[in-house]
């Protein structure tokens, strides 16, 4: 089928491999992706913060930029989450009400989209190592995904999923949280780096970059020997040189 | 604790969260909290079906208060009890002062109340020369510490035992280095001199039958029943969110605050008050009061939006949950309700200028809402106020251009295109010479405890496009 | 003044406010087998760390009694309330337990013998004395809750300090009292028409966890809870 990808704003700058990886996870699974090269951002730091009007004017021209039928898949648990849950909240009284809601319906989040959607837990992948996986916290408790990416991780040929302490916990990050809350952000980081150093993983996974850059940031700062990957590196094959 | 500096809740919070005794403290008790609500909620059958008829009873009595609160007060008064109508702590405090004064009471034997501690009751009762004793042992060391409590179920949740054995020996002689026995046998020992003596109990409320007129109190210590059961009056404060429509109501509602607070079944005490000592009763106060208080309550409840912050129980279930309130506790909240519920309700209740940067200081990550067991869904809450506060508070000005600047960029990918180039290269500026972070605030607060991340040199965008050029049928 | 200005304020701020229905509450529907509830609540109560002994017929929970006295101190002093099983059984405890003394604890202001001329709160107060100085309480329960191993305790007629005071309670019990659900309990207190004071709900001893969520039983109240779960006779 063709897929549309919503890259989000913070993998485009932050994390292209990750919008790579996604792609080529889906294309090895034989479909097609779409990436409207419109897109930028989707509201979600405004919303966050407390202008929902402003979240609103970006969100209306993300439904535009994503009109077509495919589904859209995005690797990240919050910017599926602002799509699926606050969009038609958001748009309710505009002209873009219905088209937000059936966004909202063919919104999925990567490994939501593989598992549920798609029907597959082994995507035939391989990587030989011990990692740790945490919970992004709007993947886990506002789209209620605990096992998909679990499920696939547990299928990767060679690969030793460890369960931390408390895994659901957050990282910290908070969107602007981190920097109007420094100290208190570090502080939550601090005790969820201890987590992931303890398991003896070399690598910790999840599925969203602003989580990522958080747990990258702490792990380098405490010179901790941990990579940091979203799930769709861990699950896409090599790229073709 | 009635006007707490809640407005320097950042320079509090930011040293609290550098404290690490503290956060050993609270993860103590806060994780042991969480594990086990968990392990009791996964042993009750029909745990989720029964949150909703619990958040449904609520939902009921809020939407009704207007009859429900007259219909207590009418069963209240039948069975003997005395109703009292607070507008706001003052009010509150000189009733019950009131009620001392006249009946001579020099001492008054509090079960744990945290209404008695927004209206800083014990302060009001100090200033007419009335000695109030706490006599729950969280709010006992807290008392004696001279701190307010840190958390709603736990008060001293941020003392060790070391320090309540430091505070013991030092303010009751207490041997040094005691164990939790010894200085819980201590407090009892004090405190039954107290309850013998005392002129008057304060105890709180912590649900309330309109049918019946019963007040419940739920305690584990035993120290609720003897300040409701030993001094000649019992002085119960409530606020007026904790009435409920029927007995029957009372069932769901103690199967799950015991069960949310501690991880308990139930609490060892449940006591449903419905008045003075009847004549063929043994014990018992001649005199029960009812003080029921608004003091902000009332603009909650005007607010269709942030109503639902009243059906809260106060089981702290989503402090221990809160990754916040775990790294900084509960005094940095300056206000006698911390953690995520009392983010939402103080800034109703205190007028949100003061408390401008409580509804910010949340990740959003929505533990609180998962646990609390009437389903408060306070990240949206916390979503809301931050959005009425972006629209009246001036300071938030700077941060609104911001926002309007991103907005303007977002809208159109050329504007996108170079206003995230800028931001590239900004960042590989800092990279190099990281002083230079100290100019842009943001980065500053980054860096502080984490590396920053590091921009790609080709966005996605543009890989995307130098793709497109290479294979133009696409994959 | 401020009765008013609170309640027009609740009025006002509710005036758009649609009341929900309110939730149909789960019943339990027929009651379960005694024997069934018998052991849902030794269980329940046992894990609260309320010691359960279930006799049958009045000699074996007197005896029941009479070794909790011998265990508690060399001269207990005992009180108890004047309810007829309470009364029984403290009776003949203390009677089979060498030392141990008995104080029923009736309505001071109507006992036989008091001058009527004494001042009603000393009388209450002496008798708050004895109880506060004794080693064991005892008592009967109007419901045992089994799903939470809960005592429901009443107060017309009797004192609540012999469940508070001592540092042992001891509740003896009829399992006619047993019902499934603090639900159930409740209702059967409505429709006795029950119009006393208080009502106490008690599932275990007197505990904190306040000093760094450790366990300690006994704070204020009991120490130790025991309840005699009196079965009548097999046939």
């Amino acid at each position: 089928m063709d897929v549309q990808l919503l890259v989000t704003c913070l993998a485009d700058q932050l994390a292209p491999e990750v919008g790579e990886a996604t792609v080529r996870l889906l294309e090895g699974l034989g479909h097609r992706v779409r990436f409207p090269e419109a897109q930028t951002c989707c509201g979600q730091p405004a919303f966050n913060d407390g202008f929902p009007d402003d979240a609103a004017v970006l969100a209306a021209r993300t439904v535009d930029v994503f009109a077509a039928a495919d589904p859209v898949v995005v690797p990240s648990g919050s910017c599926a989450t602002m799509v699926r849950h606050f969009y038609p909240g958001l748009l309710a009284r505009t002209p873009h009400a219905e088209a937000a809601r059936a966004l909202a319906a063919r919104t999925f989040e990567l490994s939501e989209f593989v598992v549920r959607v798609l029907g597959r837990t082994d995507v035939g992948a391989r990587f030989s190592g011990r990692v740790t996986y945490h919970d992004s916290c709007h993947l886990l408790r506002e789209l209620g995904i605990r096992d998909e990416p679990r499920r696939l991780l547990a299928a990767v040929a060679a690969l030793e999923l460890v369960e931390m302490g408390y895994a659901e916990h957050c990282c910290g990050f908070g969107g602007a949280f981190a920097v109007k809350f420094p100290e208190v952000s570090v502080a939550i980081l601090d005790a969820k780096v201890a987590r992931i150093v303890a398991t003896g993983a070399e690598a910790v996974v999840a599925n969203d970059t602003g989580c990522l850059i958080q747990l990258a940031g702490g792990l380098r700062r405490h010179g901790a020997a941990v990579r940091t990957l979203h799930l769709a590196q861990v699950l896409a094959p090599a790229p073709d040189v | 604790m009635a006007a707490p500096a809640a407005d320097d809740f950042r320079a509090r919070a930011a040293a609290a969260a550098g404290d690490a005794a503290l956060h050993r403290k609270l993860d103590v008790a806060s994780l042991r909290f969480l594990d086990e609500r968990a392990q009791v909620f996964a042993a009750l059958p029909d745990a989720e079906a029964r949150r909703d008829r619990a958040r449904a009873v609520k939902a009921h009595a809020i939407a009704s208060l207007a009859t429900l609160l007259p219909q207590l007060e009418q069963r209240f008064t039948a069975n003997g009890g005395v109703v009292h109508w607070a507008r706001d702590a003052a009010e509150a405090c000189a009733i019950v002062l009131d009620i001392a004064t006249r009946a001579g009471v020099r001492l008054v034997v509090k079960g744990k109340s945290m209404v008695s501690e927004e209206i800083a009751l014990n302060a009001a009762l100090a200033a007419a020369d009335i000695e109030a004793v706490e006599t729950d042992l969280g709010e006992y060391i807290v008392q004696l510490a001279g701190e307010p409590p840190s958390h709603i179920i736990t008060p001293a949740i941020h003392l060790s035992q070391d320090d309540v054995a430091d505070l013991f020996a030092r303010r009751l002689g207490e041997p040094r280095h005691a164990t939790a026995e010894a200085l819980t046998a201590a407090a009892r020992r004090v405190l039954r001199t107290k309850f013998r003596a005392a002129g008057m109990g304060v105890t709180g409320v912590n649900f309330a039958s309109a049918e019946s007129g019963a007040l419940v109190v739920v305690e584990n210590e035993g120290n609720g029943r003897m300040a409701l059961t030993l001094p000649r009056i019992h002085v119960a404060l409530m606020g007026i969110e904790k009435v409920v429509a029927r007995d029957e109501d009372l069932a769901p509602m103690l199967e799950l605050l015991p069960r949310s607070a501690t991880g308990q079944s139930l609490t060892s005490y449940v006591s449903l008050v419905t008045g003075p000592r009847r004549p063929d009763e043994m014990d018992g106060p001649d005199e029960v009061h009812l003080v029921v208080l608004d003091n902000g309550r009332t603009r909650l409840l005007a607010d269709p939006i942030m109503r639902e912050a009243l059906y809260c129980l106060r089981c702290g279930a989503c402090l221990n949950a809160c990754p916040v309130y775990r790294r900084i506790g509960g005094h940095a909240y300056g206000y006698a309700y911390s953690g995520p519920i009392g983010a939402v309700i103080a800034p109703a209740l205190l007028g949100v200028e003061r408390v401008a940067d409580l509804p910010y200081a949340s990740t959003l990550c929505g533990a609180c809402r998962d646990v609390c067991p009437v389903r408060i869904d306070i990240p949206h809450l916390l979503l809301e106020w931050r959005a009425r506060i972006a629209a009246a508070v001036p300071r938030s000005w700077g941060e609104r251009l911001l926002v309007r600047a991103w907005r303007t960029i977002a809208a159109s990918p050329p504007l996108y295109h170079v206003a995230t180039g800028a931001m590239r290269a900004a960042f590989a500026v800092v990279a190099h010479v990281p002083a230079l972070a100290a100019l842009l605030p943001p980065l500053a607060a980054w860096r502080r405890g984490r590396e920053l991340p590091t921009f790609a040199t080709r966005p996605f965008h543009r890989r995307w496009r130098e793709r497109r050029v290479a294979s133009p049928d696409g994959a | 003044m401020a009765r008013k200005t609170v309640l027009d304020a609740v009025r006002d701020a509710l005036a758009d406010a649609v009341v929900p229905p309110l939730p149909r509450l789960a019943r339990a529907s027929a009651a379960p087998d005694r024997h069934v509830l018998a052991a849902r609540f030794a269980r329940e109560a046992g894990t609260v760390g309320t010691i359960v002994h279930e006799v049958e017929g009045l000699g074996a929970a007197i005896s029941a009694v009479a070794a909790v006295l011998a265990a508690t101190a060399t001269s207990p002093r005992v009180v108890a309330w004047p309810t007829p099983l309470a009364r029984t059984v403290a009776t003949a405890a203390v009677a089979a337990t060498p030392g141990a003394s008995l104080h029923i604890v009736d309505d001071a202001a109507t006992a036989p013998g008091r001058d009527p001329a004494d001042d009603l709160a000393a009388v209450r107060a002496a008798t708050t004395d004895v109880i506060a100085a004794a080693d064991v309480g005892i008592t009967e329960a109007e419901y045992l809750v089994a799903d939470s191993g809960t005592l429901v305790l009443r107060a017309a007629g009797r004192a609540r300090g012999v469940s508070l005071l001592p540092p042992v309670h001891v509740a003896v019990v009829a399992c006619d009292r047993l019902v499934a659900d603090l639900g159930a309990a409740l209702a059967h207190l409505r429709a006795t028409g029950a119009r006393d004071s208080c009502i106490t709900l008690v599932t275990g001893p007197s505990r904190t966890a306040d000093i760094e969520k450790k366990l300690v039983v006994g704070v204020h109240g009991p120490c130790t809870l025991h309840v005699v779960l009196l079965a009548p006779p097999e046939a």
